[in-house]
């Protein structure tokens, strides 16, 4: 049986006040056209499928011509819900669009439904599990008196909770963060708590197609994957190669697994430079100039109207800085540390130096001393 | 400070009693503050405020608004604020003035405002609101003002420290960097200024008054007859009455020059009046001199008389001397007589005592004598004794002669032995040892030649192993190379293929549209000719010739269908057919493109042993030519078959290269191993041989050595006739040298003793012969003693004789009344002399007088008296005008010249006090800011600026973050304007262009932002200034509501990065993303109930 694992699509989502809809839309045409080369036998979203609770309408049609073109050809699509989504309302007509396969996680109540797919070495026992938190789980599970105070303790109370048949396949869609896993920029943190959850929850299933961080990596077996994001979502990504991943589940026990890579509308990358070099023909003549760009230019002053003049030749700027002397002092603003504490005479004598272009009289330097030593004694 | 627990009550939309416990929310991290509008957000950060320092949070509300309107009037309004400084607990309670019922009867009364600070050790609460106020400051280290500047940015007051101006901002950093000294030093310079100018005009009022002074009188007759002096002079006075009038202002120099002038006149004058007036004292003085000595010469007239009438007295007395005093002479010739009968006399005095003498001495010798006599013969016998003694010593001496001798003999033949002795062990021992190591080392040399055989053997295995698989690596690559050159065709061609098949059903479409339109076109076409007839019998007219036939009657003209197309139409159509067939063509064109692709791909033969001989036709291959025989979809599958074996030759060549290394590295191991241990081997060799030679020496030197101690014993003649060999000598030796030992020690005592007895003789030898010495001495001096005594016995006699019968005592008187008259005659001659000599000298001197007197009278003139006294009046008279006249002037010049001094002293004052002035004026100018034409900075503000730099660095170390590299602070080194002070204003960089603008340009949102970073860039500086301000919590209200999704993230990623450590940041908020991403909140609700209004705080920790 083969699955094609993506996640984290965050439709609708903005980056440095450009809208990506253009690019998601084309990325998941091109999903679409590997589904249907591989002749998959289910597509799976592992979370954050929108970008935000409430997503804006554009994002909302997208989605819903992308499920419809997976239905009319009869892909299965299995999804959950992110940290970036509403669950309820991804949960809406869930139960009504079962028929048609598409399976979208509910909101967690305390019980996770097995879908099962059937192929020539059996069954395969599908479960989806959202983006839990402990206070969600607590309060799902709130009869039995758990004591459920950390991440872990959630994510084992749900998975104890699902009714696993270790002989079977068994694969797992979530949503969460695993320790070992490592962090992008656009990856956004939980503040005020300790999100980790240990590999070691997800044992007894054959593969876990994990979401939520942005960069495709595996935690400790293969088979624990987060398959990262279709596109590249900031400049920390820039040298990424995006991919999805292609799960054939055989007999219990051989799973393969490969990439199919994803080659985006507008590639997302960053140029360095200073000025001149960076506008002078030879530069960008035969580099895509539509694609979004992070230019750092290292020229010593700024250059001026720099945004304006260089969007003419790269029209999809999206960022601008600067990496030269000044700015690498003003960031180690801790090693410039003691401005060296100077007297209050010197001080003085510096400033009225300043102010007069010459120097203070030894009469004006000894009256100001003795006036300055009286007025550190009364202190 | 950091709280931990607020309760309120009865306080703003809070009706009854509200905890709020912080300890909920943890130690570090965000939290949000989220309600409904209205519910009482911002009442908890008053309520905060409040407690601390009994002012709201923002500029709007003020305390007497807090009481709640919707509490019962029973309950009280207070808060209560339990909070962390510097890890001590304190709890702060505060009460606002309102207004509540009477605790008896009806009405209000005010419940005046109240605070209490309770700290939680022994130290005694702090009552009064303004105490403690103070108190909380001191704690915190803030004051209000800069509370909410820094730690509470208050609803839409927190662009006040953005927007704020240079003396607002100096007050503040004032405060946090205790610049207050500068500010001091300003002060003080500026009253030192004040003081200096001060003294500087009372210097310059003071020489004004003194010039005021100067006397100038108006010219008067008498000395002073030249007209142009005159003249002159008055010109000046009258200068000078001008210039008093002014007072002298300004004209200090000229005053000083008309004092010049009127002093030097002065001067002049005053030296005419002096000659004038010594003249005339001089006249007076020759006058005086004349009348005095004409009194004179009286007076020497009447001593002279005096003098010669007591001459004539003295006379006669002087001859009654004369004659008393020969008299006397004559007494005087008897006394030589008396004196010699004294001499006799004494003479005979001494005699007797001479006597005395002789006879005590005699005494003395007798006893002497006998003295000596008793001595002489003890010590005669002493001596016989110790010569006796000395004998005996001498006898023992002689027996103990030969006792050195001996003993060395002795000491000799100790020595030997012992060195035997020791050679002897030691030899034997390094013998034994040699022995050992020897038999050590041989086993060892065995045991490596084994090793060493093993090794080599092993060595030349492997390297027979590897022969054969030396091509592995090439192999491999090879293998690879292919496997990939496959993977891309294949790849290709199924995309060509795949391409080439649309295509065709793109062709396919254009083929069947095509025609499609071209048959409509023709049908259309042949329409319009048809009707071309009906057209042209359009233009018929009667009589006109037809176009076609030239007939002039058309009897029925053809007729348009209705359906007839026009050219526009038909042209259109014709361009569709065209289209569709350029289409057509084109798409043709790529088929063909395509197909020749994928046949150029096909050309290219897969290599033999890729393909599969088992397929269909495989027979047919070797013969046929790749490209004609298969078809396309064949070719496919075999390439995807060629490509299947190619992965799997792959594998197999990666495997044996992988088995070729493995050897490689086996074979560098053993080879290692081997030439090691043959090194070992050698070395070990040559060390046996070495030994052996050693052990040889060894024994050698042990028989020699053993065969002298050998000769030694049978020397020693104790007995030992054994062998000679060294074990039995060593067992031996001990006991020989036991009794060596043994007579050693004896000889060693005699010897000693003869020593001690030489010594002992030679000392008493030399004492004897002393003894004898002095004893001869002795003698001698007896028998001088015993002469001596004779002779004086001999003497007393003789002594006697001459002496008679004579006593003492009658001689002594007798001498005694000889002395007596001698005296008296002496005494009364020099009396008589003594009288005669003063008269005398009386009359001489009387005579002296007279002459003198005689010749001064001829020295005096003579001369008429009155007339002189006269003229003596006349010239006293002139000297007293002059003297009086000289007075005046020289009372005038001394003041004038007075006020000159002193003006001059002051004048050098004041200079130096206008000097002082300038300088001192320049610096108070430049530390107060007052210069002309420069900005306006203070030393304050100067040194307040390198801080601000500080500040402003951190600041935009987040500003940049959040602005993504857009903005930057910077601080204005000019003010707007040269008129208000300068120094600490602020402007902003826009790197995407590049230029440099105010602040107040900055949209809302963007100057949240600037704030944001600036507040926490701030609280960062204070923190690592040491000033012992801690600030453990912050509180940020609203302003999140202006910026998007983007720069809220950035916002919050900036408060997040300011947690880490110990740090609370409090957010009021309704942004909705921010409900979502802080997990840890303060929901306020306001309930509308039946129990009343009011509102409810609930700390909810979502994790």
């Amino acid at each position: 049986m083969k699955f094609i694992h993506t996640s984290d699509l965050h439709l609708g989502k903005r980056l440095n006040e450009f809208s990506l809809i253009e690019d998601q839309r084309y990325i998941l045409k091109r999903i679409l056209d590997i589904v249907l080369a591989e002749k998959a036998d289910g597509l799976i979203i592992a979370g954050d499928i929108y970008d935000r609770q409430v997503p804006s309408a554009e994002s909302v049609q997208l989605l819903d011509w992308f499920l419809t073109e997976l239905a009319g050809y009869k892909v299965p699509v299995f999804a959950v819900s992110g940290n970036h989504d509403s669950a309820e309302r991804i949960a809406f007509g869930s139960r009504l669009m079962n028929g048609r396969g598409i399976y979208l996680s509910p909101v967690y109540q305390g019980k996770t439904e097995k879908i099962v797919l059937q192929d020539s070495f059996g069954p395969v026992n599908l479960y989806l599990l959202p983006f839990i938190r402990p206070s969600v789980v607590r309060h799902a599970l709130e009869e039995e008196n758990l004591e459920i105070l950390s991440w872990q303790d959630a994510a084992e109370a749900a998975v104890s909770r699902m009714e696993i048949n270790p002989e079977e396949r068994n694969l797992l869609v979530a949503h969460q963060f695993v320790t070992g896993a490592s962090r992008c920029e656009s990856e956004e943190f939980m503040v005020g708590g300790i999100d980790r959850v240990d590999g070691s929850v997800f044992s007894v299933f054959d593969y876990v197609a994990l979401g939520h961080i942005h960069s495709p990596q595996h935690i400790g077996r293969e088979t624990v994957r987060y398959c990262g994001t279709p596109l590249k979502y900031s400049f920390s990504e820039a040298e990424q190669k995006k991919s999805v991943t292609v799960v054939e589940l055989q007999e219990k026990g051989m799973v393969r697994l490969r990439t199919i890579p994803l080659k985006p509308l507008h590639d997302l990358r960053k140029i360095r430079g200073t000025y001149l070099e960076v506008t002078v023909r030879s530069f960008y003549e035969g580099s895509n100039t539509d694609d979004y760009l992070q230019i750092t230019l290292t020229d010593e002053e700024d250059v001026p109207d720099g945004m304006q003049r260089l969007r003419v030749i790269y029209p999809n700027l999206m960022r601008l800085e600067y990496d030269n002397r000044r700015t690498r002092e003003s960031r180690s603003v801790e090693q410039v540390q003691e401005v060296e504490k100077r007297s209050g005479m010197e001080l003085f004598e510096e400033f009225y130096e300043l102010q007069n272009n010459q120097p203070m009289s030894e009469q004006q330097k000894k009256f100001a001393r003795d006036l300055f030593r009286e007025i550190q004694e009364k202190e | 400070m950091r709280p931990e627990q607020l309760v309120i009550s009865a306080f703003g939309p809070y009706a009854g009693e509200t905890t709020i416990d912080f300890t909920l929310l943890g130690d570090h991290g965000l939290y949000l503050i989220t309600g409904d509008t209205g519910a009482g957000k911002t009442t908890i950060f008053d309520a905060i405020t409040f407690a601390l320092y009994g002012e709201a949070s923002g500029d709007v509300r003020e305390p007497g608004m807090f009481r709640s309107k919707y509490a019962a009037d029973d309950r009280k309004t207070f808060v209560k604020l339990t909070f962390l400084c510097h890890g001590k607990r304190y709890c702060v309670t505060r009460n606002p003035e309102y207004l509540r019922p009477k605790g008896k009867g009806t009405g209000y009364t005010l419940q005046k405002s109240d605070a209490e600070l309770y700290f939680f050790d022994e130290r005694q609460p702090i009552t009064k609101t303004k105490e403690v106020t103070r108190a909380v400051t001191q704690l915190l280290g803030l004051d209000y003002r800069q509370f909410t500047q820094i730690a509470m940015l208050a609803q839409g007051d927190f662009q006040k420290l953005l927007l704020a101006d240079t003396s607002s901002r100096s007050e503040i950093f004032r405060q946090l960097f205790h610049t207050g000294q500068y500010q001091e030093l300003q002060n003080r310079l500026r009253d030192q200024v004040k003081k200096q100018w001060a003294q500087y005009d009372e210097l310059r009022r003071s020489i004004g008054q003194y010039l005021s002074g100067i006397s100038c009188d108006p010219v008067e007759g008498g000395p002073m007859e030249n007209p142009e002096k005159a003249a002159r002079h008055n010109e000046l006075r009258a200068e000078l009455e001008e210039l008093k009038k002014g007072k002298f202002e300004e004209k200090v120099i000229r005053g000083m020059e008309i004092l010049d002038e009127l002093l030097r006149e002065g001067e002049q004058e005053l030296s005419d009046l002096d000659r004038q007036a010594a003249e005339a004292e001089e006249n007076l003085a020759a006058e005086e001199r004349l009348l005095e000595q004409l009194a004179r010469r009286e007076q020497i007239q009447t001593e002279q008389r005096e003098r010669e009438a007591l001459l004539e007295e003295l006379e006669p007395v002087l001859r009654q001397k004369e004659d008393a005093l020969t008299q006397a002479k004559q007494e005087l010739e008897k006394k030589e007589e008396i004196s010699s009968r004294i001499r006799d006399c004494q003479a005979k005095l001494e005699q007797f005592a001479e006597l005395d003498r002789d006879l005590s001495r005699q005494k003395q010798m007798e006893l002497q004598i006998q003295q000596m006599e008793g001595s002489q013969t003890r010590r005669r016998e002493k001596l016989e004794q110790e010569k006796r003694r000395l004998t005996e010593n001498r006898a023992e001496l002689e027996d103990l002669q030969t006792a050195g001798e001996e003993l060395q003999r002795c000491q000799n033949r100790y020595d030997q032995a012992s060195r035997f002795m020791k050679h002897l062990e030691q030899l034997t021992k390094q013998h034994l040892e040699q022995e050992r190591t020897l038999i050590q080392l041989r086993n060892q040399n065995g045991t490596a030649a084994q090793k060493e055989e093993e090794c080599r053997a092993a060595l030349e295995r492997t390297q027979a192993a590897l022969e054969p698989l030396q091509n592995a690596a090439k192999e491999e690559l090879e293998a690879r190379h292919r496997m990939e050159d496959m993977q891309n065709r294949l790849e290709q061609i199924r995309q060509l293929c795949q391409e080439f098949s649309s295509a065709k059903a793109c062709y396919q479409d254009a083929v069947s549209d095509r025609n499609r339109k071209r048959d409509e076109y023709q049908h259309l076409e042949q329409m319009y000719f048809d009707e071309q007839a009906g057209l042209l019998a359009e233009t018929l007219t009667e009589g006109n010739p037809c176009p076609v036939c030239g007939s002039r009657n058309h009897p029925e003209p053809a007729r348009k269908s209705q359906k007839a197309p026009d050219k526009a139409r038909l042209q259109k159509k014709k361009e569709a057919a065209d289209k569709a067939q350029e289409l057509v063509a084109q798409l043709s064109a790529r088929g063909g493109y395509l197909k020749d692709r994928i046949r150029e791909i096909q050309k290219v033969p897969i290599p033999e042993e890729l393909t599969d001989k088992n397929s269909a036709g495989a027979e047919n291959q070797s013969s046929i030519p790749a490209e004609q025989a298969k078809t396309t979809a064949e070719f496919v599958r075999q390439l995807e078959l060629a490509n299947h074996l190619a992965g799997i030759r792959w594998k197999q060549a990666a495997e044996k290269k992988a088995g070729w290394e493995r050897m490689q590295k086996e074979e560098a191991d053993l080879r290692t191993a081997y030439d090691r241990l043959r090194k070992q081997q050698e070395l070990q060799q040559r060390q046996l041989v070495s030994l052996e030679g050693n052990q040889n020496a060894i024994q050698q030197q042990l028989n020699q050595v053993s065969e002298e101690a050998f000769c030694f014993l049978k020397q020693l003649d104790c007995g030992y006739t054994e062998s000679g060999e060294p074990g039995q000598l060593l067992t031996h030796f001990p006991a020989v040298m036991e009794s060596l030992e043994v007579s050693r020690k004896r000889r060693q005592i005699r010897q000693k003793r003869k020593k001690e007895l030489e010594h002992q003789i030679r000392i008493k030898e030399t004492e004897l012969s002393k003894q004898e010495q002095s004893l001869t001495e002795d003698a001698i001096v007896l028998e001088r003693s015993r002469t001596i005594r004779t002779q004086l016995e001999e003497q007393i006699r003789t002594r006697n004789m001459q002496l008679g019968e004579a006593t003492r005592e009658d001689t002594a008187a007798a001498v005694n009344k000889f002395r007596a008259a001698i005296q008296e005659m002496d005494a009364a001659f020099s009396r008589a002399e003594k009288e005669w000599r003063t008269c005398l000298d009386q009359i001489t001197a009387l005579r002296g007088a007279i002459s003198a007197l005689k010749q001064q009278l001829e020295q005096t003139g003579e001369g008429n008296r009155e007339e002189s006294e006269a003229r003596r009046l006349v010239w006293m008279e002139q000297k007293d005008r002059f003297t009086s006249r000289r007075a005046e002037r020289y009372a005038a010049n001394r003041n004038n010249r007075s006020i000159h001094e002193a003006v001059s002293r002051r004048q050098t004052e004041m200079e130096r006090a206008e000097q002082t002035y300038v300088w001192m004026k320049s610096l108070a100018d430049t530390a107060n800011g007052n210069l002309n034409g420069k900005q306006k900075i203070d030393l304050e503000t100067y040194v307040q600026t390198a801080y601000f730099d500080r500040i402003l660095r951190r600041a935009n170390l987040r500003l940049l973050t959040m602005s993504g590299g857009q903005y930057e602070l910077k601080r204005q080194k000019e003010a707007g304007n040269k008129k208000e002070k300068a120094g600490l204003e602020l402007a902003v960089i826009d790197h995407y262009n590049g230029s440099e603008r105010s602040v107040k340009t900055l949209s809302g949102g963007e100057s949240f932002q600037a704030s944001l970073s600036l507040a926490l860039g701030l609280s960062d500086e204070i923190q690592a200034s040491a000033g012992g301000i801690r600030l453990d919590a912050m509180f940020v209200d609203e302003g999140f509501g202006s910026l998007d999704e983007a720069s809220l993230n950035q916002a919050m990623n900036a408060l997040n990065s300011l947690t880490e450590g110990n740090r609370m940041v409090g957010i009021i908020s309704h942004v909705s993303e921010l409900k979502e991403r802080i997990q840890k909140k303060i929901l306020v609700t306001k309930c509308r109930n039946t129990q009343g209004t009011g509102s409810r705080a609930e700390v909810v920790s979502d994790v």
